[in-house]
């Protein structure tokens, strides 16, 4: 380990929109040590996909890179043309997208549009390709992969679906697998399947895997690392279990205060962080979570965080963690 | 397959059986008949003309043996071409609007369908606007306006083209992009917000994240999606181009089948209408019934249920 696969520094991406720039990643800096499985959280429009497909090059008309770098192998992502990030796709890096059902080409079989993928970059010939298929069905467990190679996606359920897109995914054995939210629409059950095998993949082939989800149970369960995304910013970053434990960030807090308990009597009613998202429209450099926090100062308003570092491997952007800051909190609280 | 098609067929015989029947009804409702019009003929010549075609028959009768001829593809003689067999004119007008047509509809599939996607491919560019205007206009201008416009500025201003008849290659220009004129707009438009539509699927998204070259994803993956409801379109639209259009014929000239089938109407020539029309429900309804196959060809979720 310890060994960089991916490193994104100071990426700005945005949606040039009839109604203004919106801004759905700001100065997001990370990086991916190889073999691990970092989890991206945060809720609806904090910018956690939109980073993944920047990573992909597969942002949409009018999004756009601002700015910033993606250096993958060393090389720069964000200056890459279509056509190279067309040898990258599939083969280096590979996707899995949210919704099963309307991510497979529904006039294609399942069969072909796996070994599509291998034709197009490893140039073999399709017999050869329809056999490395029928592994790739075989390892992420779909029964019958012999008859099920020749059918359509709408003949299978939500689950092999999700399962052929992993598939699909594993092709050409990328090094780096980015899964959007790969569970969020299939029932729990197959959830905890599909985890499973995700898990399984990567100690097999020691795929390194980046995945974004707004379930903390799934992150909890699956991941090494864990990133906090909140207004196209990062949070906090840290190690799975310190996220838990010892959360820095207010927002992380609130983020897991407004997870219900299931345990046996509580009663216990949660406490969801009051407030709505940010507008990422209007421009504001100050802190994109200051409107909601029960902390804000009036520092929030006019600046974000940088990360402090507040533990092994654990950095926060808040104020609060700037040991000049709670300094003076401190000598307050004295007074 | 061939259980389905075979089922196919005996619907459609019973398709135009009712075409028939509502035919021979509506001939018969409208007043009037083949020799009532022009001047007015002496009574006794008039008995002897309707005796001599069977229009003295009952009702019944003359409907039963309309219902045997079409069966045979024998609708009898027409009242009003003294001498001349109904399925003989079909058979001389019909090639004739066919070829026509076919050269339409080679216009109408070799630049609608392209361009419709290169519309969509640079949505909101020029090429798109271009596209647009010239599916707007297409769709906008009558074909008696277009095929006018056509022989007043290439044919008889310029002289670029004949103004009349179907003898040399050059003919054909002028009457094919007046007959293909709405459908080439129509299925331009049609290629275009398909294509969008699909461009904007998930699977067109996850296409690309499998690192596919930029034209397999649009002429595979997101072509055989769109073309869809190309198909459904282009399967009428065949059967009508095909049987040909009165406005054009007239305009240019042309012997074929359009013609015919309205002045027929006009003249109350009974076989004559009732042949035309049997015919060009026939080609419909095959027509129809090819669109079908050709949607299980392309969209593996529509199956024959046997």
């Amino acid at each position: 380990m310890n060994d960089t696969i991916l490193q994104v520094n100071n990426l700005e991406v945005s949606f040039f929109t009839h109604v203004g720039e919106v801004r759905a990643v700001r100065d997001v800096t990370f990086s991916v040590e190889k073999g691990e499985i970092l989890g991206i959280v945060g809720e609806s429009g904090s910018g956690k996909s939109t980073v993944l497909l920047a990573i992909m090059s597969l942002l949409q008309h009018p999004g756009k890179i601002k700015a910033g770098e993606i250096l993958f192998e060393n090389e720069d992502l964000a200056k890459k043309s279509n056509r190279e990030m067309q040898h990258i796709r599939g083969r280096k890096i590979s996707m899995i997208f949210q919704d099963p059902m309307s991510s497979l080409n529904p006039v294609f079989t399942v069969g072909n549009q796996i070994a599509e993928t291998i034709i197009t970059h490893e140039h073999v010939s399709r017999s050869e390709a329809n056999k490395r298929v029928l592994e790739l069905l075989e390892l992420v467990r779909i029964p019958s992969a012999k008859t099920r190679i020749n059918s359509y996606p709408h003949e299978f359920s939500g689950g092999m679906r999700q399962r052929a897109m992993i598939a699909l995914a594993l092709a050409c054995s990328p090094q780096m697998l980015l899964a959007d939210e790969p569970t969020t629409a299939l029932d729990v059950t197959i959830q905890a399947q599909m985890m499973d095998l995700l898990r399984d993949i990567r100690k097999e082939t020691n795929t390194t895997i980046i995945l974004v989800t707004h379930d903390l149970g799934v992150v909890s369960e699956m991941c090494d690392r864990v990133q906090v995304m909140y207004g196209g910013r990062l949070m906090e970053e840290a190690a799975c279990r310190d996220i838990f434990d010892k959360p820095g960030h207010p927002y992380t807090k609130g983020l897991l205060r407004s997870i219900p308990n299931v345990k046996k009597g509580s009663r216990e009613r949660l406490k969801p962080i009051d407030g709505s998202p940010p507008d990422l429209i209007t421009p504001f450099d100050g802190c994109p979570f200051a409107f909601r926090c029960p902390h804000t100062m009036n520092l929030c308003m006019d600046s974000c965080s940088r990360e402090w570092e507040i533990g092994e491997m654990h950095r926060c952007a808040c104020h609060l963690c700037n040991p000049e800051v709670k300094a003076l909190l401190d000598e307050r609280g004295n007074e | 397959m061939t259980k389905y098609i075979l089922k196919r067929c005996v619907s459609i015989i019973v398709t135009l059986f009712l075409v028939c029947t509502i035919t021979f009804i509506m001939m018969k409702a409208v007043p009037g008949g083949p020799f009532t019009t022009e001047k007015n003929l002496p009574q006794n010549v008039l008995d002897a003309l309707e005796a001599k075609y069977h229009l003295t028959d009952p009702l019944w009768k003359q409907y039963v043996d309309y219902v045997k001829g079409a069966a045979t593809f024998d609708f009898g003689p027409s009242f009003k071409k003294d001498g001349v067999m109904v399925s003989d004119m079909l058979a001389q007008s019909f090639p004739v609007s066919a070829k026509l047509g076919l050269v339409a509809l080679i216009i109408v599939i070799l630049l609608g369908i392209p361009f419709g996607i290169l519309a969509a491919l640079k949505q909101n560019k020029l090429p798109d606007y271009l596209a647009t205007i010239f599916a707007t206009l297409g769709i906008a201008i009558p074909t008696f306006v277009l095929g006018t416009l056509i022989l007043y500025v290439f044919g008889s201003r310029l002289g670029w083209i004949p103004t009349h008849g179907l003898d040399s290659w050059k003919c054909y220009i002028g009457p094919s992009i007046s007959l293909a004129g709405f459908s080439l707009a129509y299925v331009l438009r049609l290629t275009r917000s398909s294509m969008l539509g699909v461009c904007g699927q998930d699977y067109i998204r996850t296409a690309r994240a499998k690192g596919l070259p930029e034209r397999t994803v649009i002429f595979k993956h997101a072509l055989k999606n769109a073309l869809i409801p190309v198909v459904t379109y282009i399967g009428p639209m065949t059967a009508g181009i095909m049987t040909g259009s009165f406005v054009t014929e007239k305009i240019f000239a042309i012997p074929g089948m359009g013609k015919f089938y309205v002045e027929a109407i006009n003249n109350r020539d009974y076989t004559v209408i009732m042949g035309t029309t049997m015919f060009y429900a026939a080609i419909a309804a095959v027509m129809i019934l090819a669109v079908d196959i050709a949607y299980a060809c392309l969209d593996p979720r529509i199956k024959f249920q046997d």
